[in-house]
């Protein structure tokens, strides 16, 4: 039975452990998830631990989870950690305790770093600065701007709101209290963050803009952007006039740096047609150097180092991240390459010798030496990463990487925590498939265009085919890749995965091997550039997919193995949405929406389940199940989670109301109790349908893209989760195995 | 923030049948001895703000028909999180079919289902209520155990953790009548009185797991009635409001609850307004002098919307001089203590603050709730500390003037920063001027150039919030001969000083340093000797031997049994080693204590001691996570007892063996890595 601590223990032991001198004692698997994450974060701030020791490990899985800790939910807070903690390679113990719990089998999962200021959902963008003494980051996202103290992780006041969505931010002024937001279109708005009061508000002229810069000259501070004109305004930040006439001419300016140097304020744009220029600004804007980078530059950082002069640093969109001489414009060193573009660098100082970090859209972000990149580490991140920037926490020089996730993390650039990746690329689909030795195997699709089995952890999945053949994304620059939709389960006693990938639709025998790999069974290529996102299913012996071969063809479903088509076609429709397949009184019926209805529908005759359910908008995910006896289903999305009579049409209990991010919907049998689970942008939660009380959760640190869920006959439910990485989880009812 | 801080309401719904159209099968009860059982427990006028009541709901229990009951408790306006609700259901009960009902006026026996109440429906309507989490119903009738067997196992197991169902007759059994309210009765009697070992005037709300048991102890021995528990909170329930607690031990004189928090402590205008012996330390609250420090204070909480930082070093005064600033103002406080605001100028106008805040230990949220409470802000416009700031600005902007709100130990905050940044700064935020705000903040020394004290919290909050800055210690606000007319006091013991106790009295207050603790303690000291036989010397010895020995010496004095002595002494550096509000009453002081030092075990009687010793006049009560928790009530003190004595195991030794109590628990192991 987990009987929770008193509530002075979960504030206080590790305070007075750490009067103590031993908190390390008290930093255990066990403990950790009752102890007040807010004040354990006030002691902790970023102590470090022997790299590879346990409490190593232990903080490195701790800080990656911190923000998704609760007081009031400690449960949540032991889901979250063990699932932390076992993809930073610690075993979890198996918790003994009554109600619904959480046991991870295997994580494989990108980790690492300190989340420092969370955005759900949305692409943050970050700066260091000092205020009232204290490291803070300031982070933005949307319309909205958040500072947050460095150590603790803790938001200073609530979120400022600018008019227009937040593109860069920076923060400076003599009390380090003058806080910068610019938005694509111009909108540079200006708080003080102690008195909140804003201090300007005005239009820049351009468009497309992507990079702000503060710094002081002549004893005044001003900012400093430009986008796509390509004209550099430079204005006072107290009075928002021009402190420079506009200056430059190169169009499309991506991005901007300042640096202080012995003779005064100097700035670097980064230009879209692959040079760099640098320019004085002490009296007059003057050009300086012009260096050619071949590439399209997407970020620039210039500085001063004592014996190296002024370093300019550069980002290019085709990957790599450079060094150069900002005086005479050599460059200074090999060029780093990362898989991504790059859009963000940085340069510091650690010990006296220069240090570049670069970010990546691959998710990569690369810290080192700035003369001696072999010499570098790598940071894993889920996502994106927008931005890096050095700065000084309690007196260590830190790295921020504000990644697409929505956080925004801290890293010692020279003993990063805990830092650890084992998938390649994002997850987007995931099934679970029973085994025939009473255990589940998993498999995904990834953003590659892979089809992998996976039965256990390691680093590589038992086995990976390449589904995409000859089918590759157009990508734009910032979106996410299609990954492989898969379903897979049993037909004719085989163990089957049928994909969808760009309209490659592809059957596979994952119980037979052809020079390694498994056997394509059947493959149906749908009209390239005019498809929708097919439906799939595998289950109850056969295999199905439905989807338009044409742009004027109508929905029809067909069987997998055979490439016969089943008696129900649907009229193309732009706005109908196809919502999967589901098994109920031994047939097989599609899900479909307009927007206004869902319908299930006989995939053989067409003939619908019941009468049709109202819904408002996408339905997001839906999902059928069995409770006392009737079919019911699971309506998920546009903030609900509905449960209505399939005979009826009717809502069985009050709607849920949820987050807007819907990323799944699954019924389950724990034990003997029915529930379900729904997958959220970064959480997994468990709700009586009988009650609509929410039973148990699993937050993630990083956002999750699919969940798939399987009830085996001991009572046990296996949950895959998949995103940055693969996690198992066995959920269970601990009441039931007591005694 | 006590268990009940989040409850808006507390409904006390009975449900009572005593006469039934199928008498021959259904015979008249006396249910009104039952109802008015419960209800004098529940509804008793002692219970404050505790207290529940019937209102909206008096007709369910007259014989209800089920379309009024279902009405009732499954239309609007419903149940929240701010709700709490007690269930009562007495009457007969009759299982059918499988189905326990509640019998109604014109059920009919061979038809039940008809015009009956399922009792298990009961729970479900409730149930449904998603946000409710403070729930208890009594099922007081015949077989009331079978609707165990009829909540669904999905709900059963899932209730929340604030809920719980007693049945007070197993499955199959008959209930007596008054057999459950007389057993609740005289368990309620014994609570009160104070006879049951359990019972205490600490904790305002009961624990479930000792109630039930009770209940059940007593049920069975003279009923041979098994109670059937289903679901039992672990922590005090709101539901459980305890008959003996006093609100007014040790805690602030009675004035407008918004106010309480930095009302003066009752011990203290004993101490200090009626001279009643014996002299307790004097809390914190000074009354009499500060005159020009009180006029500037009461100027500004009655001027134009203005934020005032009350700076100062700990023990010069400036919490006393704010508690008397709230305390003085409260209508209720001046109409008791009329005789005593005549000697006590400069006074306040009646009302002049609206709310009153102490921050120690507190967050942003809680703070910003507490302000939202005091201004009658209603519930929050919102998520989180946005919510709370946003009622606070429509009940602002909903008043004709500007309102006062003084808020004390900002430096005692969960997060002080944060509490100035998050919540402060939006308060005052120069768009609203609808605030008079008065912040009391520890700092340093009592100069006025701030660069030679480096940047410290009472700076930030000064600048954060544009605010001016007060220095109770400044020499503009001292008046020595304050500090001399305190110890005057103390050393006439109330009476009128002598010439030779005002001189010494005066030469006190030159060796103090302007604290007024330690002038308290030396002035105590002293004030056995003849005024005049205290030598500068003798002074000198007595001023240098610091406020940590000066306790222990009064200790020595007010607790002659050595053994004692120690335990109190014991008991009182935990309390110095705590952290935030204090440590818990019941659960971890006496092993924190006994872990600290000492080869004798310290227990629950002897906290019972200390607490009524007058030396428990250094210790401040507070609720902290619905316990009650006690610290020392100064800052200076709580430094000096954390030293320990002479001889005592160091202050990390000490922070380790609580460390240990508190694993062990926690029921974690301790293992030395």
């Amino acid at each position: 039975m987990i009987q929770a601590p008193h509530p002075y223990v979960r504030r206080y032991l590790a305070g007075h452990a750490a009067k103590a001198g031993v908190l390390e004692q008290v930093l255990v698997p066990d403990q950790l998830p009752w102890l007040d994450p807010v004040r354990l974060a006030r002691q902790l701030r970023l102590t470090p631990a022997p790299e590879h020791s346990r409490l190593w490990t232990l903080l490195g899985a701790w800080r990656s989870v911190r923000h998704r800790l609760s007081w009031d939910d400690p449960r949540s807070n032991i889901a979250a950690l063990d699932a932390a903690l076992l993809a930073s390679g610690m075993p979890t113990p198996r918790r003994s305790g009554a109600g619904l719990s959480w046991h991870p089998r295997w994580v494989e999962w990108v980790t690492g770093g300190t989340v420092v200021g969370s955005f759900e959902g949305r692409r943050p963008f970050a700066a260091f600065g000092q205020l009232a003494g204290r490291s803070v980051l300031v982070t933005g996202s949307d319309t909205d701007v958040g500072v947050w103290e460095s150590a603790t992780g803790e938001q200073l006041g609530e979120l400022f709101s600018a008019s227009e969505e937040v593109a860069a931010v920076a923060i400076g002024g003599d009390e380090g209290s003058t806080l910068a937001s610019l938005s694509r279109s111009g909108r540079l708005t200006l708080w003080d963050v102690v008195s909140r009061a804003q201090l300007l508000d005005v239009s820049l002229p351009g468009d497309a803009f992507r990079s702000l810069a503060m710094g002081r000259l002549r004893d005044r501070w001003v900012a400093v952007a430009a986008g796509s004109t390509g004209q550099v305004s430079v204005r006072w930040v107290d009075t928002g006039e021009d402190a420079l006439a506009p200056f430059g001419d190169v169009p499309f300016v991506r991005g901007v740096a300042l640096a202080r140097t012995g003779t005064g304020l100097r700035a670097a744009l980064g230009h879209a047609d692959g040079i760099v220029t640098t320019w004085d600004l002490q009296e007059q804007a003057e050009p300086r150097v012009t260096i050619v980078i071949g590439s399209e530059v997407n970020a620039v950082d210039l500085a001063e180092f004592d014996g190296y002069g002024i370093l300019l640093a550069t980002g290019t969109s085709n990957g790599l991240a450079g060094v150069w001489d900002a005086t005479t414009g050599v460059p200074l060193g090999p060029a780093w390459e990362h898989d991504g573009e790059v859009r963000a660098v940085a340069l510091g100082s650690v010990g006296g010798d220069p240090m570049l970090v670069a970010g990546a859209l691959d998710g990569t972000v690369h810290v080192a030496p700035a003369l001696q990149p072999a010499a570098g580490t790598v940071l894993p991140h889920p996502d994106a990463v927008t931005t890096v920037e050095f700065g000084d926490v309690d007196g260590r020089v830190m790295v921020a990487t504000a990644c697409a996730d929505g956080n925004t993390r801290l890293w010692d650039p020279v003993q990063p925590s805990a830092a650890r990746t084992s998938v390649d690329g994002r997850i987007g689909s995931v099934a679970v498939v029973a085994t025939d030795h009473d255990d589940v195997d998993v498999v995904t699709g990834d953003d590659r265009g892979h089809l992998q089995l996976w039965s256990g952890p390691g680093d590589l999945p038992m086995t990976q085919v390449d589904v995409a053949g000859d089918r590759r994304a157009r990508l734009e620059k910032t979106a996410h890749e299609p990954a492989a939709t898969v379903a897979a389960g049993h037909v004719a006693g085989r163990l089957v995965a049928l994909t969808s990938y760009l309209g490659a639709i592809r059957l596979f025998d994952l119980d037979s091997q052809v020079n390694g790999r498994p056997r394509l069974v059947r493959a149906h290529d749908l009209e390239e550039g005019t498809w929708r996102p097919p439906a799939l299913h595998v289950g109850d012996d056969e295999a199905l997919f439905a989807a338009t071969d044409t742009w004027n063809d109508p929905i029809r479903v067909r069987d997998a193995v055979t490439g016969r088509a089943t008696g129900l076609q649907l009229p193309q429709d732009a706005s109908s949405y196809l919502l999967g397949f589901h098994r109920s009184r031994a047939r097989t019926w599609l899900a479909v929406s307009d927007h206004r209805q869902l319908t299930f529908l006989d995939v053989e005759t067409g003939t619908p389940l019941g009468p049709p359910i109202e819904v408002q908008g996408s339905p997001g995910s839906v999902a059928v199940g069995l409770l006392e006896g009737e079919d019911v289903v699971a309506v998920f999305g546009s903030g609900r989670l509905r449960l209505c009579d399939v005979s009826s049409g009717a809502d069985r209990i009050p709607p849920i109301t949820t987050s807007y991010t819907a990323r799944g919907v699954a019924f389950a049998r724990v034990g003997e109790r029915d529930v379900v689970l729904t997958a959220h942008f970064a959480t997994v939660r468990v709700w009586n349908p009988y009650t609509g009380r929410r039973l148990a959760q699993l937050p993630f640190g990083t956002n999750i893209e699919a969940m798939a869920v399987h009830s085996s006959p001991d009572g046990i439910v296996h949950v895959a989760v998949a995103g940055p990485g693969l996690l198992l989880t066995e959920l269970y009812d601990g009441s039931a195995r007591i005694g | 923030m006590s268990a009940g801080d989040d409850v808006l309401r507390r409904h006390l719904i009975a449900i009572a049948t005593d006469t039934f159209a199928a008498d021959a099968t259904f015979p008249p009860l006396d249910v009104a001895s039952e109802l008015r059982t419960v209800a004098d427990w529940l509804t008793d006028e002692s219970l404050g703000d505790r207290r529940f009541t019937d209102e909206g709901y008096e007709v369910l229990a007259r014989s209800p028909r089920y379309d009024q009951i279902r009405q009732l408790l499954t239309g609007d306006p419903g149940f929240t999180s701010g709700d709490a609700v007690v269930l009562y259901v007495t009457g007969h009960g009759h299982k059918d079919q499988g189905v326990h009902w509640v019998v109604l006026r014109d059920s009919d026996p061979s038809r039940l289902s008809h015009n009956s109440l399922g009792t298990a429906e009961l729970i479900r309507w409730l149930a449904a209520y998603r946000d409710l989490t403070h729930v208890l119903i009594i099922i007081d009738l015949c077989q009331a155990g079978d609707v165990a067997d009829e909540i669904p196992a999905a709900l059963q197991r899932d209730l929340p953790e604030g809920w719980f169902v007693l049945c007070t007759a197993s499955a199959g059994v008959d209930a007596g009548l008054g057999a459950f309210s007389g057993v609740l009765e005289s368990v309620i009697a014994d609570l009160r009185s104070g006879t049951h070992r359990e019972s205490n005037d600490q904790e305002p709300y009961l624990r479930p797991s000792y109630f039930v048991e009770e209940l059940q102890r007593r049920l069975t021995e003279k009923h041979r009635q098994k109670l059937v528990s289903i679901n039992q909170p672990y922590g005090p329930s709101v539901c459980l409001p305890n008959p003996r607690y006093d609100a007014t031990r040790l805690e602030a004189v009675a004035t407008n609850p918004a106010r309480r928090d930095l009302a003066l402590s009752q011990s203290a205008l004993d101490t200090h307004w009626l001279h009643r012996a014996p002299v307790t330390f004097d809390q914190g609250s000074v009354f009499t002098g500060r005159r020009r420090l009180m006029t500037r204070l009461i100027d500004v909480a009655t001027g134009p919307a203005d934020t005032l930082v009350v700076a100062g070093r700990a023990g010069c005064g400036k919490s006393a001089a704010l508690a008397r600033l709230v305390t003085c103002s409260d209508a209720a406080f001046r109409q008791q203590y009329a005789h005593v605001l005549a000697v006590a100028e400069p006074v306040p106008p009646a009302d002049s603050v609206d709310v009153a805040v102490l921050a120690t230990g507190k967050t942003p949220d809680q703070i910003a709730q507490q302000i939202a409470d005091g201004l009658g802000a209603g519930e929050p416009q919102g998520d989180g500390l946005t919510g709370w700031i946003t009622a606070i600005w429509q009940a602002l902007g909903a008043r004709d003037g500007p309102a006062t709100l003084v808020i004390d130990g900002l430096d005692e905050a969960s997060d002080p920063t944060a509490v100035t940044l998050t919540l402060l700064e939006r308060l005052t935020s120069q768009k609203y001027g609808w605030l008079r705000l008065l912040i009391g903040v520890r700092s340093s020394g009592s100069g006025a150039t701030t660069d030679q004290r480096g940047r410290e919290l009472a700076d930030l909050v000064v600048d954060a919030l544009g605010a001016r800055r007060l220095q109770a210690d400044a020499d503009e606000f001292w008046e020595e001969e304050d500090l001399a007319g305190y110890a005057a006091q103390l050393l006439a013991h109330g009476e009128q000083p002598s010439p030779e106790q005002s001189r010494l009295a005066a030469r006190i207050a030159g060796r103090s340093g302007r604290s007024y603790l330690l002038t308290g303690l030396v002035a105590r000291h002293l004030a056995e000797p003849s005024a005049d036989s205290v030598s500068d010397a003798l002074l000198r010895e007595v001023v240098e031997t610091g406020v940590r020995d000066l306790v222990l010496q009064d200790l020595e004095s007010s607790i002659p049994d050595p053994a004692m002595r120690d335990k109190a002494l014991r008991l009182l550096r935990t309390a110095a080693l705590s952290f935030g509000r204090g440590i818990p009453w019941r659960d971890l002081w006496a092993r924190a204590a006994t872990a600290i030092d000492g080869a004798v075990p310290v227990d629950q009687d002897d906290v019972a001691r200390l607490l009524n010793q007058r030396a428990s006049g250094y210790l401040i009560r507070d609720m902290e996570d619905g316990g009650v928790v006690y610290r020392l009530f100064h800052d200076e003190l709580k430094s000096a007892l954390t030293e320990g004595r002479p001889g005592d195991v160091d202050e990390t030794s000490a922070h380790l063996a609580i460390t240990r109590t508190l694993m062990a628990h926690a029921g974690w192991e301790w293992t030395l890595r």
